[in-house]
């Protein structure tokens, strides 16, 4: 029993010391930059994830009332639509949103990757 | 509270929540380990190469922490995002990821506690990475018991001062540490053989 005892402490010893040495350690310049660096990232996470739900549902509510209306618009009389300036700065607006979709599609994908 | 008796998924959720004690925390208690983790991994390159993919999975795994969902230990998970980054980091920048991978001999699991262990058998590249993710993925309290006695070559008195514990308390504690490294290394070792 004392035998296996000394044996495994002995064995245990050597494994640890080849693992642990001090050319295995990141040097203290190094590991502070590094902590500076997740911190950042961690605050960049808070932020990004602290964006309202309601805000968003919001906006999303919009976007869609705001098609709606465009369509109603367009259907019921497309010359006098396209004379109304406000109609237009909607419809880019809405443009716009529709031209976003494959760009944050694209970002949101390369993120996932590289997370 | 004591950060670091938090398990796993508790300390993933605080640092996902913002606490900076939580985030120091891990950050002392695995970023040295990652780091001989990676470079037992890639063995012979450069050391700027080391830290580059460090780094990066330092912060990928800031970035992943919200979802982790405790299937595996941290230590392990972060071992495998390290891995991935190594993986692609070697192929984009065409460096040969080790070419004569160094596995552990076959009985080194039966010889723990029957033999005096040679060499060749302690200093495999896969050993020692085993040896990091061991330890990594132990209990606070038997990593650094196993530390201090094994690699700063404190006495068990020593040891006991420190800890604020009775020598015989902490023999007993050295025992427990000891048997469950042996336990989870040959737990580790038999289920991949890979890395």
């Amino acid at each position: 029993m004392t035998e296996k005892k000394t044996y495994l402490e002995s064995n245990i010893q050597q494994l640890l010391q080849a693992a642990i040495t001090i050319a295995n350690k990141p040097d203290a310049q190094l590991k502070e930059r590094t902590y500076g660096l997740l911190q950042k990232e961690l605050g960049k996470q808070i932020s990004t994830r602290t964006f309202s739900r309601t805000i968003l549902v919001f906006l999303c509510a919009l976007l869609v009332l705001m098609s709606l209306w465009l369509f109603l618009k367009i259907s019921n009389d497309l010359v006098q639509a396209l004379n109304d300036i406000s109609l237009i700065i909607m419809g880019g607006i809405l443009l716009l949103n529709l031209a976003a979709i494959p760009i944050a599609g694209f970002i949101l994908v390369k993120r996932r990757r590289h997370a | 509270m004591i950060y670091e008796d938090l398990d796993d998924l508790e300390l993933a959720h605080r640092i996902s929540i913002g606490d900076e004690r939580a985030l120091k925390s891990f950050y002392d208690t695995y970023a040295d380990f990652l780091f001989g983790y990676i470079k037992h991994f890639l063995n012979d390159i450069p050391d700027a190469v080391v830290e580059d993919i460090w780094q990066e999975t330092l912060i990928s795994v800031i970035k992943g922490l919200s979802g982790f969902r405790g299937n595996s230990k941290l230590f392990t998970w972060m071992c495998g995002i390290a891995k991935h980054k190594a993986y692609d980091y070697c192929r984009l920048k065409k460096y040969s990821l080790n070419p004569q991978y160094q596995e552990y001999k076959n009985d080194l699991l039966n010889r723990m506690d029957t033999n005096l262990l040679p060499e060749d058998y302690v200093l495999p590249q896969a050993v020692r990475c085993r040896v990091i993710k061991t330890l990594g993925i132990l209990r606070a309290t038997y990593r650094a018991v196993l530390i201090q006695r094994y690699v700063d070559g404190l006495s068990v008195v020593e040891i006991a001062k420190s800890i604020g514990k009775s020598y015989k308390a902490t023999e007993s504690l050295l025992s427990r540490a000891r048997l469950t490294f042996k336990s989870t290394f040959l737990k580790l070792s038999k289920e991949k053989r890979n890395d």
